[in-house]
């Protein structure tokens, strides 16, 4: 109980954070549409079913009398023991916050008796986009290139397990990033990043700057082992953050941002429907100056965003 | 290690959030006036005494009932309806709150005597508040400026950042 609770405290001390981000809540809190029916039968046309999950489906909907394409997100709750399912209130009251292009916009919320209607703006014409752009190219490595210093072995290895370690390992990244500025396994492509890897190096060697708690958690965090890296709530807790000299430019606060801001990306990224991929190619020199996420944008932690599968960039600043 | 400056100087990006902050917060209060009337005063004492009993210290999590009570407040300021219905409303605001702040959280967990709810009747009610409350269940609350104003309590009374950390 009490390490959930941690968890859930984190993502919403978060909030303070994330309400920095001028963007991201550029609109936020904007009334939800007022003439609200009761289902989406009277206004919505189905067009078809985009896909299905155990949440319920979603349906490609056309609005009868804007024309407008959206996408619907139907949450079949009848059967919950728990009435209306937590991950449910959680999602939506974290979208009617979030407004970014990288995150897919809510425009409605339709209640009925037995099921919500969650009504999405459509995306599929950014995926068209995207891929013609990368003339076709369907590397599924190409496809989250953004991300690939920042992925975990087990990730790299393709395993299907997924955890929170993945993100752990990411902060890990970015936490040597800050020291050295650059990226600590910034390869060409995955089998040379696993190369990097797994090649023995000495990290004090390599972060002769970091103070040794810090060093000392950097390699918790860089733990080969997923099970045997640190968890959010040891990290938070380790003895790097004691006593903290608390500039908020400091690389320890912004390292707590970081790992504070971890439950939220998760809660999100569980959703995978509701992110938009973001298309900046780190590679591709008309969206990043110099190849690689700059790293003034680490200022502001809280936008960059290890995230595997599809990334999310809360608000990049230039 | 680096020491603070003595007066924390917001950066321009800080201030804004502060300014938004500021701005919001209003919209997860209720109405002007609210806690003045005597009958509101009335119902809020029955919801608090509802919510004290069931949300007993086994549940360690403090700010779930308090965020009932936000959710409370701004409902009831709302829909003064609801008078009738405090008992209902009150629960479903704590297993709302308890959904929000904790994974395990059931419903069965409400101990069942005084009022014994059916989860349909829960689970109607339980959405008519989101509706009422435009799904925004992530209130600012004056914890949002914990950060903002720990400077301040440092230079007072040697917080430091493990007591916020522990917030």
């Amino acid at each position: 109980m009490t390490e959930e609770n941690a968890d859930a405290q984190s993502s919403l001390n978060l909030f303070t954070q994330l309400v920095q981000c001028k963007n991201l809540f550029g609109h936020a809190h904007a009334t939800l549409p007022s003439n609200r029916p009761d289902n989406i039968e009277g206004i919505y046309e189905v067009m078809g079913i985009l896909g299905e999950g155990s949440f319920g489906r979603v349906y490609r909907c056309k609005h009868i009398r804007t024309g407008e394409i959206v996408a619907i997100k139907q949450i079949d709750f009848r059967y919950d023991q728990n009435a209306v399912p937590s991950s449910l209130i959680r999602e939506v009251s974290l979208l009617r916050e979030l407004n970014h292009d990288n995150i897919v916009r809510l425009l409605n919320v339709l209640s009925t008796e037995t099921y919500v209607s969650l009504v999405f703006e459509l995306l599929d014409q950014d995926l068209g986009r995207y891929i013609s752009r990368n003339n076709g190219v369907r590397d599924p490595w190409i496809r989250k290139p953004a991300t690939r210093y920042y992925r975990a072995p087990e990730i790299l290895l393709d395993s299907s397990q997924y955890s929170t370690g993945v993100d752990l390992w990411s902060v890990g990244c970015i936490f040597g990033e800050m020291v050295t500025g650059e990226p600590i396994f910034g390869t060409k492509n995955s089998f040379d990043e696993l190369d990097a890897i797994f090649s023995p190096t000495d990290l004090s060697y390599i972060f002769a700057d970091l103070e040794p708690q810090g060093l000392h958690l950097l390699k918790m965090l860089l733990c080969l082992d997923p099970k045997r890296r640190v968890s959010v709530e040891g990290a938070l807790k380790h003895a790097y953050f004691n006593d903290l000299p608390d500039h908020p430019r400091s690389r320890r606060y912004r390292l707590i941002l970081l790992l504070k801001s971890l439950p939220v990306h998760n809660h999100l990224r569980t959703k995978g429907f509701i992110l938009k991929a973001n298309f900046q190619d780190h590679n591709d020199p008309a969206t990043s100056s110099n190849g690689r996420v700059p790293a003034d944008s680490l200022e502001n932690v809280i936008s960059c965003t290890p995230n595997s599968l599809p990334v999310l960039y809360l608000a990049c600043s230039k | 290690m680096a020491s603070l400056p003595k007066f924390f100087v917001p950066t321009f990006m800080e201030a804004d959030a502060i300014t938004r902050y500021y701005e919001t917060e209003s919209s997860f209060m209720p109405a002007p006036g609210f806690y003045t009337d005597l009958d509101n005063i009335n119902i809020r004492r029955l919801a608090v005494s509802i919510i004290a009993r069931i949300w007993t210290s086994e549940y360690a999590d403090a700010f779930v009932p308090y965020l009932a009570m936000n959710y409370f407040d701004r409902f009831a300021s709302r829909n003064p309806d609801s008078d009738a219905k405090v008992p209902l409303v009150a629960i479903c605001c704590l297993t709302l709150a308890a959904k929000m702040r904790t994974n395990s959280f059931s419903v069965d967990m409400i101990p069942a005597g005084i009022y014994d709810f059916n989860h349909t009747t829960i689970r109607t009610m339980e959405l008519r508040i989101l509706d009422g409350l435009q799904w925004q269940m992530r209130p600012v609350t004056p914890f949002s400026f914990l950060d903002h104003v720990y400077p301040t309590f440092l230079h007072i009374a040697g917080f430091t950042r493990r007591c916020m950390n522990e917030i």
